[in-house]
């Protein structure tokens, strides 16, 4: 399930007092009490000794904070939500305080304080971060406790957006904090930010944990080597590091000794002696920390499970940046260190990784293997996973079956009694519903489909994605004949034709192209799915998504252009006047060269070189796909406004389709031809008819606007290395396949292109082309009863009514309704 | 078989009532009902009306004007004229009564919607005379005086003679009669979608011949049966153009898109250990730097600051420690600032740190500190730079030459050192250092630097 390390209360940061005993005041040592108290779990001892307190110091808040936290133990967190305001209130109180006793401070030693230290310091006027100002006034009313677990809170609630601006400003301050909470902030926002796919921010702090606690496991696994020898290397004085070790703080203070006897300058030193100690310039290793500090002390036992949760977290941005290759092999260091734990979270990666491949059916071997599958979380986990291998295999339905297993499991944890804040986080059924509702999209049921998504909302709202597959369901109910729209085709479509009178009045009248009568089962669609599967609700979604992604890709930009501001575990960015430079491109390499000295440099820009081609491969990855769903966006957009019957802006969409870079040719075509109608209805159809004419060749015919390669996406290509040669190749095959069922062919594409040619040209009073055109275009659409009715009308348009009688009759989707029927209704 | 082609110029029918066009429009399946269609008994108000042959002309139209109310006019109106479309719908006399109403009954509107019709069949040269000189009348008199007219029946006007003498005007002067005006913009409507085509085609089953009018009047019922379904099932509108709109496609499932479900990291909620701390936490250290800050330590004092920090490093952070006191630090306690420093290094404060020490008069302590820290941990290079250029300006500004002296000395074993421990790039600052040496080429220690630099070139 899970390292160790975790598995164990979080290891409270002792009172920091405890060397000394005796000088411990009553509330201190009561305070030390209730701590061991919550250490060991028995909280309710804890909470009496907290209520002790609380008589003692009134209304202090880290008596309240610890109180509500101990009481959600012992409750088994009744309520997140009353929880997040008390530690809402808690820290106001803190920061409260934190002003009164720094205007305290002031007043007592400020301008005193402040006026000499000019004097040396050439009078400049340095900026001041008020972070400092905080630690420096610390500890009593440090809330970096309370924000922590606000965080944490937030995060079992899936609400990773908040979660996340609530720990950054931590983690922007890290350094001060003591190891153990730092690592917890580090892990939680590895967390959020992998939930968030944030693959920058989850490097940088992977970066930065392995910069800072040493726990690098080199990307490359030659350089292990290295280490040890530097290590072995390393002369006197010991080497430095930023975080310096106690296990050799006496050896420490010697060599100062020694140093400081000597060096204390009297103007007969020699110079040359005195700087010829630093010729032997010792060599700067990186010490693989097995202790911490002495208030981690059993965090420094479990230093090597630290080592394996962070190569977790590792392989598990690599899955998430598609860096197949490394993850492979980083998931075998994992694997190695791992062993003789309880591999569930390994072989659930493992798995994951082989389904990245196009593995399959090892995927599925691997993820039958953990053996735990009794408890509900792990249940819903199998089952999710399973059915996310089933829709690669192209098995929808039953597919459809694992998620909604998979769902049920995990909505049984919500009902779990007593609540844990744990459960809450384990309770997944916002992505299964994710899942789900794509299944139903793929089935063709766009009604549930819908209802998936809407209960996969609160996770995914921010995502562009999220609104583009709603908006599907919409245009899929459409296609299905659920909704109907002016102008749009759905499977059902039919012509109907009243047959009016008899005798010699008998008449035919030809009904616009309609809904086989099935309006009925529609209208049955209760009101929530009204509100889910509509055009507007279509258009409405549509322009969320857009919105998104426009905001995303600004967002992506801004970082790109100052990488520096968010690269905050990287160095400190020198930046002096004339150096912005050096201190910019310095920062830009999202790695530790603070810390790597001359022989490790070479081990910092491996790693560093090896995260940076994994992003640089996930930016591009998320380019191109960004790209895809915004030309889909457009392209949606365009075709709903048309069916909402608002021409100009469905012209405007077609025309930014076409102004992407690399469109696609399909969408290409589709936005000529949205425009070309718009067009038409804006009365402008000789400029419809130049749109769409860009497909004519030679004279009259029309080149294929695409062909099957180029209409849909060029295979990503998969990490294969022989060991399942077959899967990829049939993947690519059943890709063709899907491409083909689910969009125009390139054929019936060229038929579209004449029919509405042909239509211009009546509404430009060339009739014959317009026929010309018209029965081409038949021809290749001899099925689409639209196709015919255009052809009926150009009959029409001639007075050619009895030939326009006999295409009805020939045509398979015409129905002749009797009048005597319609007369009562 | 009468084909209507609206888009040509002055054949625009009435713009279709656009308020039922919306509501159809409206993509909501209930609301689905053909377009314009008529209720029943409306239609059943139409057949009597027009059948009311024999009675004067005024008083069908006045009846048309009890009987249909004002809101449903336009739309009856429509149907009047689709009817009159078909020339064989309506048998003559009722014709007659039909282009009465159309043209009495709408005439309170500002603009008759239905005078292009009237006026294109007044000079339909297809149609009967006797319909031809009756609209002649009515289209060419003012209004009130063609009371002559309507006066009659429908019946007594087609026995009478009168209209054989009727003058035909020409089309372009009626237009002028009439106060019409060709050319006056319709209120937008799409020619696209209204270049509709009669979507009535007549199929009969049996053959044309027996097509004359002693059987058209004997089934009479069955052609009011035929009238009345098609006013209430059809739209009037006819056949629109035809256009294919693809759909798009559905993007396809994104790689990665489907999400693959991990086990949890637990993240429990954290104790404050900090609760009722000892707040003297640090206070002893910060006693002490601020005594740094002030004159030399005791040798055991300085070992308790490096012992404390050895301790718990974090508790530079809490030592009271800021840019503005470092100068002093670094003057009276370098190793103590060294020891500070160093574990500053990742603090966000630390820029300031280094522009205090840039900027700082130059000293043999500062430089010590700056090797010392170059040893301990890995500057920016911007930084070291900096701190170069500063020394280098202040061995050239010093003005007493012992002390010149002794500084040139001190920057050339600094620069030396950093230089063999590749702290720094002599690329960087060749050309300035170059110079350095030779303006101090006196002092064998600047020579012995202008070596190492050639050697290294």
């Amino acid at each position: 399930m899970e390292p160790p390390a975790a598995k164990e209360a979080p290891p409270p940061p002792l009172p920091p007092a405890a060397e000394e005993d005796a000088m411990l005041s009553a509330t201190a040592a009561m305070a030390k009490e209730a701590a061991l108290a919550f250490q060991g779990r028995r909280y309710a001892d804890c909470a009496v000794l907290l209520t002790k307190l609380l008589d003692k110091k009134e209304g202090d808040p880290k008596v309240h904070h610890n109180m509500a936290i101990t009481e959600s133990f012992l409750d088994s967190c009744p309520d997140s939500n009353r929880l997040l305001k008390i530690l809402g209130d808690v820290k106001r109180r803190s920061e409260e305080l934190v002003c009164a006793s720094r205007e305290q401070a002031d007043s007592a030693n400020g301008v005193g304080n402040n006026a000499p230290s000019g004097s040396r310091g050439s009078g400049i006027v340095l900026p001041f971060s008020a972070t400092h100002n905080a630690s420096t006034y610390g500890d009593e009313f440090d809330t970096t406790i309370i924000t922590f677990n606000t965080a944490v809170i937030l995060y079992h609630l899936h609400d990773y957006e908040s979660a996340l601006s609530v720990l950054d400003p931590l983690y922007r301050n890290i350094e001060p904090m003591d190891e153990t909470t730092a690592l917890h902030v580090c892990f939680l926002l590895l967390d959020i930010t992998l939930a968030l796919q944030d693959a920058t921010k989850a490097v940088d702090i992977i970066q930065y944990l392995e910069r800072s606690f040493g726990v690098a496991n080199t990307m490359n696994p030659n350089e292990n080597v290295s280490i040890p020898q530097q290590q072995l290397a390393q002369p006197k004085p010991p080497a430095r590091i930023n975080m310096p070790p106690d296990s050799d703080s006496n050896a420490y203070a010697g060599g100062y000794e020694n140093l400081s006897a000597g060096i204390f300058p009297d103007d007969q030193i020699e110079f040359e002696s005195l700087y010829s100690t630093f010729d032997g310039h010792q060599n700067l290793g990186r010490r693989i920390l097995n202790d911490f500090s002495r208030a981690s002390a059993d965090l420094a036992a479990t230093a090597a499970d630290l080592k394996v949760r962070l190569q977790i977290y590792k392989v598990r941005l690599l899955l998430l940046t598609r860096n197949l290759k490394v993850a492979k092999r980083e998931l075998k260091v994992l694997m190695n260190m791992a062993r003789g734990r309880d591999s569930s979270t390994e072989l659930l990666l493992k798995s994951q990784l082989e389904y990245a491949r196009g593995n399959y059916r090892k995927a599925v071997k691997l993820l039958s293997t953990p053996n735990n599958r009794t408890e509900p979380a792990m249940l819903a986990i199998f089952y999710n996973n399973l059915g996310c291998i089933l829709h690669q295999q192209r098995s929808y339905h039953t597919s459809i079956w694992c998620f909604s297993k998979a769902l049920k499991y995990s909505l049984s944890l919500r009902s779990e009694k007593p609540m844990k804040l744990s459960a809450l986080s384990q309770d997944k059924s916002c992505l299964i519903s994710y899942n789900c509702g794509i299944q139903h999209l793929m089935c063709g049921k766009p009604l549930l489909a819908a209802s998936c998504f809407r209960e996969a909302m609160p996770l995914f709202y921010k995502r562009p994605l999220f609104w583009l597959r709603f908006s599907e369901c919409s245009l899929l109910a459409l296609e299905k004949g659920i909704l109907c729209a002016n102008g749009a085709s759905s499977c059902n479509d039919e012509i109907e034709i009243n047959v009016v009178g008899s005798g010699q009045w008998r008449q035919l009248i030809v009904n616009p192209v309609n809904l086989r009568n099935n309006f009925d089962s529609a209208g049955v669609t209760s009101g929530e799915h009204k509100n889910l599967v509509s055009l507007g609700f279509a258009r409405q979604c549509l322009l969320n998504a857009l919105l998104l992604l426009d905001a995303t890709e600004q967002e992506n930009s801004v970082i790109a252009s100052n990488t520096e501001d968010c690269n905050q575990g990287a160095v400190q960015g020198y930046k002096s006047s004339g150096q912005k430079s050096t201190a910019s491109t310095d920062s830009k390499s999202p790695s530790g060269p603070t810390l790597a000295n001359v022989n490790g440099e070479q081990k910092g820009t491996s790693l560093n070189a090896t995260w940076q081609s994994s992003l640089a491969l996930h930016d591009e990855i998320c380019r191109k796909e960004n790209l895809k769903i915004r030309q889909a966006i457009l392209g949606n957009l365009a075709f709903v406004e048309l069916c909402l019957e608002n021409p100009l802006k469905a012209l405007s969409y077609a025309k930014s389709v076409l102004q992407l870079t690399d469109c696609s040719r399909m969408y290409v075509f589709l936005s000529h031809v949205y425009a070309a109608e718009a067009l038409c209805t804006l009365n402008r159809p000789k400029d419809a008819a130049e749109k769409l004419s860009v497909y004519i060749r030679d004279g009259n015919d029309i080149e294929l606007p695409y062909n099957v390669e180029n209409s849909e996406k060029a295979l990503v290509e998969r990490d294969s290395d022989g060991e399942d040669s077959v899967a990829p190749s049939v993947t690519k095959l059943a890709t063709e396949e899907s491409e083909h069922s689910e969009s125009l062919r390139p054929e019936e594409a060229r038929g579209v292109l004449y029919i509405d040619l042909g239509m211009t040209a009546a509404m430009q009073g060339e009739v014959e082309q317009a026929n010309y055109m018209v029965s081409r275009g038949l021809a290749m659409l001899p099925n689409n009863p639209r196709a015919v009715l255009a052809s009926v009308y150009i009959d029409l348009l001639q007075g050619k009514s009895q030939e326009a009688v006999g295409k009805l009759r020939q045509c398979r989707n015409v129905r002749f309704r009797p009048g005597s029927i319609a007369a009562s209704s | 078989m009468s084909v209507k082609k609206d888009d040509e110029a002055g054949t625009s029918p009435p713009a279709p009532p656009r308020v039922a066009v919306a509501a159809a429009a409206a993509p909501k399946p209930s609301t689905y009902a053909p377009m314009g269609a008529l209720r029943g008994e409306e239609c059943a108000d139409l057949l009597a009306l027009v059948s009311a042959v024999s009675r004067p002309l005024e008083d069908a139209v006045a009846d048309f004007l009890a009987r249909v109310p004002p809101e449903r006019r336009p739309r009856f109106g429509n149907a009047v004229s689709f009817v009159l479309e078909d020339k064989m719908m309506l048998q003559p006399a009722e014709r007659l009564v039909a282009f009465a109403i159309l043209h009495q009954g709408y005439s309170s509107q500002l603009a008759n919607p239905f005078l292009p019709l009237l006026i294109n069949a007044a000079c339909d040269e297809t149609s009967e005379k006797a319909e031809q000189a009756f609209l002649q009348v009515l289209l060419s008199s003012t209004n009130g005086d063609n009371s002559e007219v309507l006066k009659q029946s429908a019946v007594d006007y087609l026995n009478g003679s009168d209209y054989a003498s009727q003058v035909f005007l020409p089309r372009e002067q009626l237009v002028k009669q009439c106060s019409y005006d060709v050319a006056r913009p319709l209120p937008f409507s799409s020619n696209f979608r209204d270049a509709t085509v009669r979507s009535a085609i007549l199929d009969p089953d049996v053959f044309q011949s027996v097509g004359n009018s002693s059987e058209v009047s004997s089934i009479i019922p069955n052609r009011d049966d035929m009238v009345a379904t098609l006013l209430q099932q059809t739209s009037l509108k006819g056949l629109p153009p035809q256009w294919i709109r693809p759909s798009p496609p559905r993007l396809e499932i994104l790689e990665g898109e489907l999400q693959w479900l991990n086990i949890d990291n637990n993240h429990e909620l954290l104790w404050d250990g900090t609760m009722c701390a000892d707040t003297s936490r640090g206070a002893v250290i910060r006693d002490l730097v601020d005594q740094a800050c002030k004159g030399p330590l005791a040798v055991a004092q300085q070992e308790k600051i490096i012992e404390d920090l050895g301790k718990d490093w974090k508790l530079v952070y809490h030592c009271g420690m800021t840019p503005q006191k470092l100068p002093d630090l670094v003057e009276h306690n370098p190793l103590i600032a060294v020891e500070v420093l160093s574990k500053l290094i990742n603090s966000p404060d630390m820029d300031a740190y280094f522009d205090v020490i840039v900027h700082m008069d130059m000293s043999l302590h500062s430089m010590e500190v700056v090797n010392r820290l170059t040893t301990a941990v890995v500057l920016p290079p911007g930084f070291v730079h900096d701190y170069i250029s500063n020394c280098i300006r202040s061995c050239e500004d010093i003005k007493d030459k012992y002390m010149q002296n002794r500084l040139v000395r001190l920057v050339c074993v600094f620069l030396q050192s950093l230089i063999r421990n590749k702290i720094i790039d002599v690329q960087d600052l060749f050309v300035e250092v170059q110079a350095f040496c030779i303006a101090f080429s006196r002092i064998r220690e600047a020579v012995g630097l202008f070596r190492l630099l050639k050697s290294l070139e």
